[in-house]
């Protein structure tokens, strides 16, 4: 049986805790492998193709607190301007205009996008004199580790079970 | 896998295996509520933490069900993949996105339109 997770949280998530953050090795065989950096990889650095392990449940859940739905991630990621976005705040702060430029996106829309991913609760804000900055919310992911924890932990077990019913089911 | 908006593939989990059984035996077992709930539902005793219903099929190839956590009522799509190998057993794929099935690319049927 082969897990595999190709992925843009992954990515990022691995990208997140890169930028600071202890990740916890969950020293379990099955790795998820993550697939290219859909953007821009070679500009940011990442490598085509890299395998972490997870993190813990007891880092996630230590974190429950600040649960958000994991399909509102999911869907804040779906975006590939949110997530150049994204990563360009792994490298620090930004305010919108510098997040702006150069993704050759209108400012209502940098401010719309923004906003999913405020909603996610990925970014966070903080003003700054006039400006207002915005930060990767080192948490943000937790609500997806607690997903991917629980059914990577879910399916071997079914699929074992699954296995064991077709022996016992009649042709 | 899944194909989002622009087309390209957004992550899921994934589990992906050989079967020793044939296709058509496996589709049962993916079908069928009672087969389904002999594998899928927790064992006696133990308390249901999930609920899903079917929402898409493909007959012998691809099963598609809105998958809900009854903890927070969180909804997200499993897909069973199935095709016969040359040995007469199934590739099985599963696929669990954390996407709502109302998004679901993999399923081209209305989502959860049949669940009412």
């Amino acid at each position: 049986m082969s897990w595999v997770g190709s992925g843009v949280w992954t990515a990022i998530a691995g990208r997140i805790a890169d930028s600071g953050r202890p990740v916890v090795r969950s020293g379990d065989p099955a790795r998820l492998l993550l697939a290219a950096w859909p953007i821009d990889a070679m500009a940011t650095g990442l490598t085509a193709s890299v395998s972490v392990d997870l993190l813990l449940a007891e880092q996630i859940s230590a974190c429950l607190s600040k649960r958000m739905h994991e399909s509102e991630i999911f869907r804040a990621l779906a975006d590939p301007t949110r997530r150049a976005m994204l990563d360009r705040l792994t490298a620090g702060g930004r305010n919108a205009t510098e997040l702006r430029d150069g993704l050759g996106v209108s400012q209502p829309a940098v401010s719309q996008h923004i906003a999913v991913l405020r909603g996610a609760g990925l970014i966070t804000e903080r003003r700054d004199g006039r400006h207002v900055r915005y930060s990767i919310e080192p948490d943000g992911m937790t609500p997806l580790f607690d997903w991917l924890a629980r059914y990577r932990a879910f399916w071997p077990e079914k699929v074992d079970r699954l296995k064991t019913l077709l022996k016992e089911m009649d042709q | 896998m899944t194909a989002d908006d622009d087309g390209e593939t957004v992550d899921d989990i994934v589990v992906e295996c050989e079967l020793d059984a044939a296709p058509e035996k496996v589709w049962r077992a993916l079908t069928v509520p009672e087969f389904v709930s002999a594998w899928l539902d927790p064992k006696l005793g133990d308390a249901k933490q999930q609920s899903y219903e079917m929402i898409d099929e493909l007959p012998c190839s691809r099963v598609c069900y809105a998958w809900r956590d009854e903890q927070d009522g969180r909804e997200s799509t499993v897909t069973f993949e199935i095709g016969p190998r040359p040995d007469g057993n199934t590739w099985f794929r599963l696929t669990h996105s954390p996407a709502r099935p109302a998004r679901a690319a993999n399923c081209n049927s209305p989502a959860l339109a049949r669940a009412a």
